[in-house]
């Protein structure tokens, strides 16, 4: 039978956190949430830059599993940057590319699939696209990649 | 986590590991404007290993994809240090995709918590406050070491109003249907037999 012991002892941090002085959890928010609406353009910028990479991305011939795995990173980092409520269709796009890409291992990539991804990716994060629009492209999105995996043999 | 409730990060020495500057940044921000100030950012795993062998840190916030070593070892390894002091240091680890072979690693790696990006300054800030509250013992056995996980039935901590708005209880009203029959109900969970 194998041994379990068990530690009774409290993290250091515990003892600190208590301790007098500090902010309130509403002050300690508020400032999270200014903090985060100051990046917000820098983050946006980011965003672009990062789909700027995926259209050189669609371009490439065969793309290799090292290129797909920076496919993923690329779309892990959009998630990263989006905001969850301003960006719920971007980040919901992001999230399904990032699934397809670990679902579809093993080399049953498809570069068309990978290309719908993207076009949708820039479709819904176009400054011009409204919120309907972006819903339109994200509810055409997880129809398509189903059928298009189908085609692809996966 | 009540809005009066008061926090103190003034002390507190975090580390920040994660490959993406973008993503470290985000969480140094946040922590800065939870009142922390004594940060230290790492690009990976190694380094961060390197930092925590030398020098105690009072919560490791990590990626849980990072390039050589990921934020799933870094946790299983900090979880396997000699003494308990580093043991029990309190790990969060963030992840924008947790892949299918990372799951079990994620639930067997010994991090107090898993949180999905993109952060929010409430969740991050709501972990931090339930792993100082909470009264999960540490256990360390031959498979795994960390915060106990049979935990679920002890709920939220005290003073908290719950983890998500679904942990609250709702009104489901009556049933619609009748009853189903004793013969029924044993047609549902009795074997059938195979037609060939």
């Amino acid at each position: 039978m194998s041994v379990v012991r068990t530690i009774r002892q409290l993290p250091r941090l515990s003892r600190l956190i208590k301790a007098a002085g500090g902010v309130y959890a509403r002050t300690a928010l508020n400032q999270a949430a200014a903090a985060q609406q100051a990046s917000r353009a820098e983050h946006l910028i980011s965003i672009g830059e990062a789909l700027v990479w995926m259209g050189e991305w669609r371009g490439l011939d065969e793309p290799t599993a090292a290129d797909w795995e920076s496919l993923h990173e690329a779309s892990a980092g959009i998630i990263g940057l989006c905001d969850a409520e301003a960006d719920a269709q971007l980040l919901r796009a992001a999230r399904l590319l990032c699934e397809y890409i670990d679902r579809a291992r093993n080399g049953k990539w498809s570069k068309d699939v990978g290309a719908l991804f993207i076009n949708t990716l820039k479709a819904i994060a176009a400054q011009d696209a409204d919120q309907a629009t972006r819903t339109a492209v994200l509810g055409g999105l997880e129809a398509l990649v189903p059928q298009r995996e189908q085609k692809a043999g996966n | 986590m009540l809005d009066s409730s008061k926090i103190n990060l003034n002390t507190a020495k975090v580390l920040v590991a994660d490959d993406n500057e973008n993503a470290r940044n985000i969480i140094q921000d946040m922590l800065r404007a939870f009142g922390a100030s004594d940060i230290v950012t790492v690009r990976d795993g190694v380094e961060a290993k390197a930092l925590l062998a030398r020098q105690q840190f009072d919560l490791l916030i990590t990626d849980g994809t990072m390039p050589e070593c990921d934020g799933y070892e870094l946790v299983r390894w900090l979880r396997n240090r000699p003494s308990d002091e580093e043991r029990i240091t309190p790990a969060i680890i963030i992840s924008a995709h947790t892949r299918e072979s990372q799951v079990a690693a994620g639930r067997d790696c010994g991090a107090n918590y898993i949180i999905a990006k993109p952060i929010s300054p409430q969740t991050l800030l709501e972990r931090i406050f339930y792993i100082t509250e909470e009264a999960r013992s540490f256990i360390v056995g031959e498979t795994y070491a960390g915060p106990d996980r049979r935990w679920k039935h002890q709920g939220p901590p005290a003073s908290t109003d719950g983890r998500r708005k679904g942990d609250l209880s709702v009104d489901i009203g009556m049933a619609i249907d009748g009853n189903l029959s004793a013969n029924e109900l044993d047609s549902l969970v009795k074997p059938q037999k195979a037609t060939s």
